[in-house]
């Protein structure tokens, strides 16, 4: 793997540059990359905001945008739709507002990256790049669950990423025999959208509470504790009942939580007979398993030897790959502790990494890097609650800034729940509207 | 940024690094605090604060308004679900640029 820094970077550009101005009036490296090409792979949140926030930053770039398909489910409120209470059409988008700003948006699938040349291999051919932007989101991994493989996903849809596996999985409860048992079972950390299960619980609480009423529902979960966890106990038990047992689960009328070293984390999986095995050694039979696997970066990011040990990308404070600085990694694909893995959080790294190339571009500094995550989560279509934090660059690290953040709950009104449901609302609206234009 | 924000912006860049920049077609970016402490605030408030359903329009009010509020949402003063949280989060200059920026929508 080549290792490509900007210096090499700037000489390789540095040539055209100079032939061209016969003076250089801002800093040469500036110059190279003023018409400059930004590729950005992964139609996605982190990948779509970037292109849309590029056209407006570096109006004299050329930004490609390469995605494989022509449409894009977001994952967050696809637990409406696996519910029933919001259409795939509802969280569906296509790509020409990108197109009306400028941006070439090439629907291809990407199949190797040259970080040497630095082009990018698509399944039609390759395109050229001066600055590369990986917004991949995860794939799975396989290799810790006996059993698990993509195929097992059409039996026990994750439902992970949106569409038809969204589509399966809201097929399967709808059509859940009354009574039935609905399994779902979270990874370890890290992984996408970390508060995404324990909504998808009490959504399914929702749904049955109307069609199915006598309905289970069992998190067999790999983790001790889960994101927002005191949140969603106390909204559970609101609108749900149950409560926190002295072993450390949750278990209320319709709805089980167990924690990983209490024979929740799930160590074996049969798509045919929709049972998982615990580590335990107790058997779980579904009526409808949704059995979320471990996630890594982006296949491509591996491909082009961006990963770590673990998987993932590490990053370095702008989210320039550590392995290769022409590259930078958004969204769930990237290392980026403390910003967790959530749609938010890539929208915030994608504004920034945009913000960077484009004043690298004109030569200018930045202004300060600054991020942020806000995210919602339904307990029910009136009660949200939510996770906010604020970050900042301190002393050479990625911090959150002390005393901003946080979880409201602890005896909140229904009022201020009801609230943070319909601000989800509009949350959905303004990402939605940064991503696609 | 809306297209005259940008002819503007681009003005005032080229006026400063000179004629020979015009020539070659440099364009600075210009791209300031407000705008990128706006981006995070877009992801609910809609691009470039146009508002986003539930989510209050911030583009086009008055910038020592908005600074006031989220002076006041992060002193406790106002009640929020929400952005008490954020504002707590951001300094002074962080908050006086967002205004203005908004303001300037």
């Amino acid at each position: 793997m080549n290792n490509i820094n900007r210096r090499d970077f700037v000489k390789m550009m540095g040539a055209a540059g100079a032939a061209t101005t016969g003076a250089i009036l801002l800093p040469f490296e500036a110059y190279a990359g003023a018409n400059g090409h930004v590729v950005v792979v992964g139609g996605g949140t982190g990948g779509a905001t970037c292109a849309n926030y590029l056209t407006r930053w570096a109006p004299n770039a050329k930004v490609t945008l390469i995605e494989k398909d022509s449409k894009y489910s977001t994952c967050f409120f696809s637990n409406e739709v696996i519910m029933g209470m919001a259409t795939m059409d509802s969280i569906t988008y296509g790509y020409d507002g990108l197109k009306k700003r400028g941006v070439n948006v090439v629907h291809d699938t990407v199949t190797g990256i040259d970080t040497g040349g630095k082009k990018v291999i698509t399944g039609s051919g390759s395109i050229s790049y001066d600055i590369l932007v990986l917004s991949p989101g995860i794939t799975f991994d396989h290799s810790t669950v006996d059993g698990s493989s993509d195929a097992v996903a059409e039996q026990m849809p994750h439902a992970w990423k949106a569409g038809p596996q969204t589509s399966l999985l809201a097929k399967q409860i709808a059509g859940m025999r009354q009574g039935g048992l609905l399994i779902i079972a979270p990874p370890e950390n890290p992984f996408r959208c970390p508060p995404g299960p324990y909504e998808r619980a009490a959504l399914a609480l929702a749904h049955f509470k109307e069609h199915n009423p006598t309905a289970q529902v069992v998190i067999l979960d790999a983790k001790e504790k889960h994101s927002k966890q005191g949140a969603f106990r106390e909204g559970w038990t609101r609108v749900y009942g149950g409560e926190a047992t002295a072993e450390g689960n949750f278990e209320g009328p319709n709805l089980k939580w167990i924690k990983g070293s209490n024979g929740g984390k799930v160590v074996e999986v049969d798509g045919a007979t929709n049972t998982v095995i615990t580590e335990d050694g107790e058997e779980h039979k579904g009526d409808v398993v949704n059995y979320i696997p471990k996630q890594v970066a982006g296949a491509i990011c591996k491909d082009a030897g961006l990963v770590n040990a673990t998987g993932w990308c590490d990053v370095d404070l702008d989210f320039k790959s550590k392995v290769c600085d022409i590259v930078f990694v958004i969204g769930d694909a990237s290392v980026a502790s403390p910003m967790p893995k959530s749609g938010h959080s890539a929208s915030s790294q994608a504004k920034n990494v945009a913000a960077t190339i484009a004043a690298q571009m004109a030569g200018e500094e930045a202004p300060p890097w600054t991020g942020s995550n806000t995210c919602y989560s339904f307990i029910s279509e009136k009660y949200g609650i939510s996770v906010v934090a604020i970050y900042a660059v301190k002393d050479g690290k990625r911090v959150k800034v002390k005393g901003a953040g946080g979880v409201a709950f602890k005896g909140k009104s229904l009022r201020h729940h009801a609230k943070e449901a319909k601000y989800a609302r509009g949350w959905y609206k303004g990402i939605t509207s940064d991503m696609f234009g | 940024m809306p297209k005259t924000k940008q002819i503007a912006a681009t003005v005032v860049a080229v006026s400063l690094i000179g004629s020979l920049a015009v020539a070659s077609g440099v364009q600075a970016a210009g791209l300031s605090l407000g705008a990128l402490v706006a981006s995070q605030c877009n992801t609910c408030h809609g691009t470039d604060g146009e508002g986003a359903q539930s989510v209050p329009r911030l583009a086009g009010l008055d910038a020592d308004e908005i600074f006031e509020s989220m002076k006041a949402f992060a002193s406790g003063e106002d009640t929020a679900s929400i952005m008490d949280r954020v504002a707590k989060g951001y300094s002074d200059e962080q908050l006086h640029a967002v205004a203005n920026y908004y303001s300037e929508q």
